[in-house]
């Protein structure tokens, strides 16, 4: 009699124990679910913060730096920017060299180029990068002005542009041998009415100009497009 | 059945039973039931990409793949500039730091570019072959950030 007294309640702390293993074995399964998903989510924020990194330009109207901010310009739009003053990294940009420099050697209307995230519609800028503006167009010659060493420019929306040569602009002309074009070095004197010109400009500015200097000029001879659109 | 029976019996019951029952809430506490669901509105709730709509906007022109907005953000200081153009025609690209000239043929365009640090400014205009001497053009800022 004792020994089923003692025996019953065994065989049910037992049966109710396999319950709970089974349950353990159960929560396990879960717990590896639950990591997986972690890792899934992880990777999710990782993509989401990849895909807000992004980039902001314009010409510096102002530095706030009590309240770490920047204001751009461009196309009379303000772009404000935020900036973490001990992680902002500010360069110079030359050609294919960058120079790390300050926040306070940025001058007003210079063209900064900024690299960071847009979160919320906020940016942050990681690193800021200060360069020329770069401004490229295209037209058609209406007039050779050989005495400035210019020509007047018209684009497809109409508008013309006095476009200035000096010593330092890089004029290309393009040529055909054997259905193979290159750019070929050119003198001033290679340029044309109606030859078609692509031209590149440093501007402080985005609006149109009405005068440039030009740093390079590609031609596209007249004759050269008359031949291909005869032969093609 | 005697009365030491029935006592086991109620006392086997209520032990196993106390102990399955800590087992079970204490697991789900550890464990959270939506998870699943959690998981679901994450991964399925995904809006069209940017990319997608731009494509859309501009089937009708020099349509350039890999951008949004005509930006491109570059990791190397080469990029290859994949485009389709709707006709035949003289390829000219100009960037502040590279240039290209070519004759393509209507359809996929590939040309590869070197990069300078920061902001690139491109121009591709294709002088048409077609009997209006239409020239297209597009403009596209390409970054690289080294």
């Amino acid at each position: 009699m004792r020994f089923k007294f003692i025996l019953i309640p065994f065989i049910l702390i037992i049966s109710f124990t396999v319950v709970v293993l089974a349950q353990t074995d159960s929560a396990v399964t879960e717990d590896k679910k639950v990591e997986e998903i972690k890792q899934r989510i992880s990777s999710q924020i990782n993509s989401n913060i990849a895909s807000a990194i992004d980039v902001e330009s314009g010409f510096l109207s102002s530095v706030n730096q009590d309240s770490n901010k920047f204001e751009l310009n461009y196309n009379n739009k303000k772009i404000f920017i935020n900036y973490d003053s001990e992680l902002l990294k500010v360069f110079d940009v030359s050609g294919s060299k960058t120079t790390e420099i300050s926040v306070s050697d940025l001058n007003e209307k210079d063209y900064l180029v900024g690299l960071g995230n847009n979160i919320d519609n906020e940016f942050h800028v990681l690193n800021l990068y200060r360069q020329d503006f770069q401004n490229i167009a295209s037209g058609t010659v209406m007039e050779v002005r050989k005495d400035d060493s210019a020509f007047l420019a018209i684009d497809e929306l109409g508008n013309q542009t006095v476009v200035e040569i000096d010593r330092g602009t890089d004029l290309q002309i393009i040529s055909e041998d054997k259905d193979e074009f290159s750019f070929q070095k050119a003198v001033f004197g290679k340029i044309k009415e109606n030859d078609r010109v692509v031209y590149r400009f440093i501007a402080s500015d985005s609006a149109h100009l009405d005068n440039i200097s030009a740093e390079e000029v590609i031609i596209i001879p007249q004759e050269l497009l008359e031949q291909l659109h005869v032969n093609k | 059945m005697n009365k030491e029976k029935i006592f086991a019996l109620i006392l086997g019951t209520i032990v196993g039973l106390g102990l399955g029952l800590f087992a079970i809430f204490g697991n789900k506490q550890n464990s959270n039931p939506t998870t699943n669901n959690i998981d679901e509105k994450i991964f399925n709730n995904q809006k069209p990409s940017e990319e997608q709509s731009d494509s859309i906007a501009e089937s009708v022109d020099i349509v350039v793949e890999d951008q949004k907005n005509n930006k491109i953000i570059s990791k190397e200081d080469k990029y290859t500039l994949k485009f389709t153009v709707p006709v035949d025609g003289l390829l000219v690209i100009v960037s502040n730091y590279d240039r290209d000239v070519s004759f393509v043929k209507s359809g996929n365009v590939s040309v590869d570019l070197n990069l300078a640090p920061a902001e690139n400014t491109v121009k591709i205009v294709l002088y048409t072959m077609n009997n209006t001497f239409s020239v297209l053009q597009k403009d596209l800022k390409i970054y690289y950030f080294p």
